[in-house]
């Protein structure tokens, strides 16, 4: 099996931050396997902003989970920052999203014990061998986000236009090479979402950050460079 | 990477600490470490009190004694830490102008007693008041029997020997009142320098040596350790008061198994408590967990976060957990101190090992497993929303639970048959509740949807492994204290059937033939219920099956019992009935038999290697006499009854000349009775045991008051178990509760439907817990204890009535605020 990205691939996948190759996913259930994905292949170069889009049960969660390394596939390669994640075990896949993936939920995923300063601290404390002053810089990215004057709150102080604010500054704090979002807006009202929409894009052109988003929401799709579009657990565009 | 790897542990421990994720767990671990404390403190205080007490039989710790000077076998120098007194003891007659009488004469030196006191009065059966020393020089007690059948009026001049003595004083009680053949005769006590005078004590003499001993524990045990090598295999005998007061000391262990018993069922009610907490715990983690790692957080270190966490809380809880017991055991020795009869010696030091031993043992065994498995959560729970699979493994909580139980039992009761039944106790209980889960699962369909009971059943039906859980949790507790509770009924009856108010308190001894019918009269006369009265003659065992009883021995006999000629000497009787408290266990006893037969003690005749249908040959004043073993029997030495090792059928015996025995109950303020006994019939020999009996009574009552304090601590630990559990399925009650009441169902419906789930639950959990408890108790109470098993069928009332009424009451308590708090404020996640 090839370690890194195998050499004399097309100029496009030269510069691919994040590539898969005839990824299949199949769950047994009771009643016999049912397959989520099958045979999915894209590439997706640094910088590039990627909308996966479908219908529910389309298997866009599932290949999200996949590409950040939260799964194995029942077969196929994925690479990720040249590294072949798929032959990784679950340690090393965690150290490569420690130091280069950041993450945005549609249910915003904050703990609810901890104010949002400790929210946005704790990948920099999860993190093996950071040295930088952590609340400084969680403090920087809140008042990114234009929470500055909210970091004692818990979350269940703030909206949840405000949660997914922390969210986004939680996701930042590491400054990571590529940020995945699953349905980021799917939880807030059409104007925040649109409001939490502009201040992801503008972090994420602000960052230089390669952004790989879930959605079913066309205008937040219709933002991105590229759509692609998956059916029945097939990539159809 | 050291830095960070350690603030992110302690950062979780305070904002769990903070939140109060880790309140319930921390609370259950002081509280375990403070009982486990506590009841080993108190029960070493009272283990040392109970040692002390029954040192008081031999008036020392360890007593050395041999029929000839104890110079061989006497450590070569001084033992540090031990004190010594010198005593010897022999029978001789005592003269007074008018009368004679055979006295056994205990001649003491000026430490005699090491431990305990002597009561003395000013006349026979008088007013006592307590002594520290013995007489002194030129001077003699004696007790009232003798006092009374020289009719002696104190102080008056009594010859002992060749030597004449002042009797000043009568012995009411004596902290080494003995038995057997040396309270044959009535006691005299005098100073040791006096006997050479005496010129009793010639070669020759039949005189009992005995060198008294008294120290602390660690001195007692490096002088164990050099007597027993001096005495192994020789005449002298070593031993302390369990060895020597067979009653007593069987009482001691008895006690000292169910203090034992005690801090068992406290560990296995902290472990309940830790794993329930700790499954809480991990449980209300999942998400976080989950969230770590879709942020890059490996197994490896979800782990040792977790681990850490669990380190500082142990650390956390080790010393207000410490401090607590210590506490709980100062309450208890001061609010209990004045009950006892002597100041509670002060404990040691292994009680606060234990407690540390058993946090961090329950801990590892109980909370580990459901950490640890926090490990293996997917992160694609993030994505997926649903946190179906990501439960904590039941199984593997519970294999390494029941594997860290036994390996706790087992370093606690150094019983590898206790933590076998303990072990099958709870597995049975467990697999009983699964089985009644299952068939409430597959029961309630009759009721009517929109009702209370409806809502009950689908609450039960709906949280099946949760409530299987809650319930077994809560049926092992319930059956724990009502094992502890039987327990305490069947000990204290146990023990007050064995001496119950009016037993025997007198012997009567030496009762020639033809004085029988007469002391029958009299007694009956005096309405004195009296035990049997039972022919006595002395016979010395000679052949076994027609081969040399000592060639037999040699062969047969127990090795771990080197029979000297004398113990082949036994006191023989003959009767028509099984005396009372005698059992047989092999063979038939031979009543009114016209063959030769006899009935042998069964550990006698283990000793001696004799069986079913042995010939024994006894030589009886000079003859031969035969008979062939056809019962063996059980005796119960701890009852005040006459007792033989050998009871024959009337036929062999009944023409040798022999004297008669009995015992029987005389009222403390008759004494005159017995002066009037003694006048009467002067070659009686009298012998009371009343003293004896009160010191066992006093001893029954502080064990007692011990088991009625173990079953409180136990019972306090009961009930936490039971809050830890309620607890543990509140989030999930809170959050379904407040979904009905937004569909629109009444408080007064939740409410109603609360509580008959509560009842159902507390019903079944009653019901095992009765059936558990009871099986447990026969187990212990036949294979431990060995008392013989008595069923009590209140406790399945007070078992299931008690399960019942907590587990409502407590559910109720628990969740009643639920449905004032607004229903959205719980879905929206505010009060999880």
């Amino acid at each position: 099996m090839p370690e890194s990205m195998p050499a004399g691939e097309d100029d496009m996948n030269s510069d691919a931050l994040l590539r898969c190759q005839d990824l299949c996913k199949t769950a047994s259930l009771a009643d016999g396997d049912l397959s989520l994905l099958q045979g999915v292949s894209l590439s997706i170069g640094r910088g590039e902003s990627v909308a996966i889009v479908g219908e529910s049960g389309a298997g866009k969660s599932t290949l999200l989970g996949l590409l950040a390394g939260l799964d194995l596939p029942s077969s196929g390669h994925i690479w990720l920052a040249g590294q072949l994640l798929t032959e990784m075990d679950e340690e090393a896949r965690a150290r490569v999203r420690s130091r280069s993936v950041g993450f945005v939920f549609q249910s915003f995923q904050l703990l609810p014990g901890l104010t949002a300063l400790e929210n946005v601290m704790l990948p920099l404390e999860l993190k093996s061998g950071f040295a930088g002053k952590m609340s400084d810089l969680a403090r920087e990215q809140l008042q990114r986000v234009g929470l500055d004057a909210r970091t004692g709150h818990y979350p269940r102080q703030l909206s949840g236009g405000e949660q997914q604010r922390v969210a986004l500054a939680r996701a930042f704090v590491t400054a990571p090479e590529l940020l995945f979002a699953d349905e980021p807006t799917g939880n807030l009202d059409a104007g925040t979402g649109s409001r939490v929409m502009d201040l992801l894009f503008a972090l994420n052109a602000d960052s230089a950050t390669t952004l790989v988003l879930v959605t079913h929401n066309p205008e937040l799709a219709g933002r991105c460079d590229r759509q692609l579009r998956l059916k029945a657990g097939k990539l159809v565009s | 990477m050291a830095r960070s790897s350690l603030l992110l542990p302690a950062k979780v421990f305070a904002r769990d600490l903070r939140t109060g994720e880790l309140s319930l767990l921390l609370a259950a671990l002081v509280i375990a470490v403070a009982s486990v404390t506590a009841i080993w403190l108190f029960a070493d205080r009272l283990q040392l009190l109970l040692v002390q007490q029954s040192a008081t039989f031999l008036a020392a710790d360890r007593v050395l004694e041999a029929g000839e000077p104890l110079d061989a076998w006497l450590p070569e120098s001084e033992v540090p830490g031990i004190r010594q007194a010198r005593m010897l003891q022999f029978l001789t007659m005592v003269f007074t102008e008018e009368a004679g009488q055979l006295a056994s004469v205990k001649a003491v030196d000026g430490a005699y007693p090491l431990r305990g006191s002597l009561q003395l009065a000013e006349e026979a059966f008088g007013e006592s008041k307590e002594i520290l020393r013995g007489p002194q020089k030129g001077q003699v007690w004696m007790d009232s029997r003798l006092a009374a059948s020289l009719n002696l009026q104190l102080p008056a001049l009594v010859e002992v020997g060749s030597s004449q003595l002042l009797a000043s004083a009568v012995v009411i009680r004596e902290p080494d009142p003995g038995g057997g053949i040396e309270r044959v005769a009535p006691r005299l006590m005098m100073h040791l320098d006096d006997v050479p005078a005496t010129r009793v004590v010639q070669p020759g003499s039949r005189i009992s040596y005995r060198r008294l001993f008294a120290g602390e524990s660690p001195a007692l045990r490096q002088l164990d350790a050099l007597m027993q090598e001096k005495t192994a295999g020789t005449d002298a005998s070593y031993y302390s008061a369990r060895e020597r007061v067979s009653s007593i000391g069987s009482r001691l262990n008895d006690a000292e198994n169910f203090l034992l018993l005690g801090s068992l069922l406290t560990v296995l009610l902290a472990a309940v408590v830790i794993a329930s907490a700790a499954r809480r715990y991990a449980e209300r983690h999942l998400n976080q967990v989950a969230v770590y790692k879709s942020l890059g957080a490996g197994p490896g270190q979800v782990n040792r976060l977790f681990l850490l966490v669990f380190c500082l809380l142990l650390a956390t809880a080790l010393l207000p957990g410490l401090l607590l017991g210590l506490a709980l055991d100062r309450l208890l020795a001061g609010a209990l101190g004045s009950l006892f009869p002597v100041d509670l010696p002060d404990p040691g030091f292994a009680g606060f090992g234990i407690g540390v031993l058993t946090a961090v043992a329950a801990l590892a065994a109980f909370g580990l497993p459901p950490l640890l498995s926090l490990a293996r959560v997917s992160a694609m729970n993030v994505i997926r929303r649903d946190m179906q699979g990501a439960k904590v493994s039941l199984r593997l909580q519970y294999a390494l639970g029941i594997a860290g139980l036994a390996v706790l039992l087992l370093l606690f009761s150094q019983n590898l048959l206790l933590t076998f039944l303990l072990l099958v106790c709870l597995a049975l209980a467990l697999a009983c509740t699964t089985f009644l889960c299952w068939c409430l699962l597959h029961t309630g369909g009759f009721v009517r949807a929109g009702s209370i009971w409806y809502l009950a059943w689908k609450s039960v039906r709906g949280r099946a492994l949760q409530n299987s859980v809650q319930v077994s949790v809560l049926a092992i507790t319930i059956m724990l204290m009502l094992t502890l509770l039987l327990m305490r009924i069947s000990l204290i009856s146990g023990w007050q059937a064995q001496l119950p108010d009016e037993a025997p308190n007198h012997f009567l001894i030496n009762i020639a033939p033809h004085e029988v019918t007469g002391i029958q009269t009299r007694l009956q006369e005096r309405g004195l219920a009296s035990q049997a009265l039972y022919p006595m003659i002395r016979g010395r065992l000679v052949k076994v099956n027609g081969q040399s009883a000592k060639q037999h021995l040699e062969t047969y006999g127990d090795p771990a019992f080197p029979a000297p000629d004398g113990t082949l000497s036994r006191n023989l009787t003959w009767s028509e009935t099984l005396p009372v408290s005698n059992e047989v266990t092999a063979g038939r006893f031979h009543f009114a038999s016209p063959h030769a037969e006899l009935s042998a003690e069964v550990d006698w005749a283990g000793r001696n290697g004799i069986k079913l249908n042995d010939l024994l040959t006894f030589l009886v004043h000079g003859e031969e006499v035969q008979a062939r073993v056809s019962s063996l029997r059980e005796v119960d030495w701890g009852g005040l009854s006459p007792n033989f090792y050998l009871v024959f059928s009337s036929g062999p015996l009944q023409d040798f000349s022999a004297t008669f025995i009995t015992s029987f109950y005389l009222p403390p303020d008759d004494r005159d009775f017995l002066v009037e006994l003694l006048h009467t019939w002067p070659t009686l020999t009298l012998i009371g045991v009343d003293a004896v009996i009160r010191e066992i009574q006093g001893i029954l009552q502080q064990v007692t008051l011990a088991v009625e304090l173990l079953l409180v601590l136990v019972l306090i630990s009961g009930f936490l178990v039971m809050l830890a559990s309620l607890q543990a399925s509140l989030a999930t009650r809170m959050q379904e509760q407040a979904l009905l009441r937004a569909l629109g169902a009444s408080s007064r419906l939740i409410q109603g439907s609360l509580l008959v789930e509560f009842c159902i639950l507390g019903l079944v959990a009653g019901l095992l817990a009765a059936g558990g408890g009871e099986l447990l108790a026969f187990l212990l109470q036949t294979w431990i204890l060995r008392l013989g098993y008595q069923p009590y069928p209140l406790v399945w009332f007070i078992g299931i009535g008690c399960s019942v009424l907590l587990f409502a009451a407590a559910g109720f308590f628990a969740t009643r605020h639920l449905v004032r708090v607004p229903p959205n404020r719980i879905l929206r996640g505010d009060m999880t």
